[in-house]
């Protein structure tokens, strides 16, 4: 890992730290973007990890909530889930240029099916 | 004068062209490390039984390296995998319809054998195309 990719790592964790991004760090292109803040209340968000490769990185986002509105179909359950998401980094200089980010639904939706 | 080692990212990239491209669900035995953890189907023979399945559903599936980062021994790829559900996929009957779905996977690799495999995948997009809603 390069002096630049440590920075960049550092920016990336401090940017999805920073209360004041949570919006940011919520955007998806996934079809479900509109649903998901009232899908899933009480939402937490953790960096498990970050790569960083050049100009780009990468973070593996855990994130933890409860399951209070209708989300792909599937009404509330009240149950406490966890999720994934990853979000992708282009900086420069150490400066976000651009992210997005894409959440796991592979792992979610079980959580919201199975029986109790 | 050994040959060198390939990278983690060499490994997994050849791989991901083997095992879930052209179907060699064999290569597991070349490219699996003997203390393979897979963290995602349970074990190396859930993996191969869970690509099957995958074929089975979606015959003509490929899947398309977008990304891929490379950091010691970690390897992230991101993924689009394009294919025709021809097949019975966890219950649904076939449907002629195509999907597009991203996915993630994470492995662990070292000397040309990958040690460590989990996989993240947006099923609720793939559930939402074959079913043409």
């Amino acid at each position: 890992m390069t002096s630049k990719e440590r920075n960049n790592a550092e920016a990336v964790k401090a940017f999805i730290e920073d209360p004041a991004n949570r919006e940011l760090l919520e955007r998806t292109e996934q079809f479900f973007a509109g649903q998901w803040t009232e899908a899933f209340a009480d939402r937490r968000y953790a960096a498990e990890e970050i790569l960083a490769q050049g100009d780009k990185a990468v973070a593996r986002i855990a994130m933890t909530g409860t399951h209070a509105g209708a989300f792909a179909g599937i009404e509330a359950t009240g149950r406490t889930i966890k999720g994934t998401q990853f979000r992708e980094f282009r900086l420069e200089d150490g400066r976000i240029l651009e992210h997005r980010g894409w959440f796991d639904t592979g792992l979610l939706l079980p959580q919201l099916q199975s029986r109790p | 004068m050994t040959a060198k080692n390939p990278s983690p990212v060499e490994t997994v990239s050849e791989f991901i062209e083997q095992f879930w491209n052209r179907n060699d669900l064999e290569c597991v035995d070349r490219y699996l490390s003997d203390d393979y953890q897979e963290l995602s189907y349970q074990s190396k023979e859930g993996l191969k039984q869970f690509a099957a399945r995958i074929l089975e559903a979606f015959p003509d599936k490929q899947y398309a390296v977008e990304e891929i980062f490379g950091q010691g021994d970690t390897v992230l790829v991101r993924m689009t995998v394009r294919g025709t559900h021809r097949g019975m996929f966890f219950g649904n009957a076939p449907t002629g319809r195509s999907m597009e779905v991203t996915l993630y996977r994470r492995y662990r690799a070292e000397n040309g054998k990958i040690a460590e495999h989990r996989g993240w995948i947006d099923i609720a997009t793939m559930m939402k195309q074959i079913k043409g809603e």
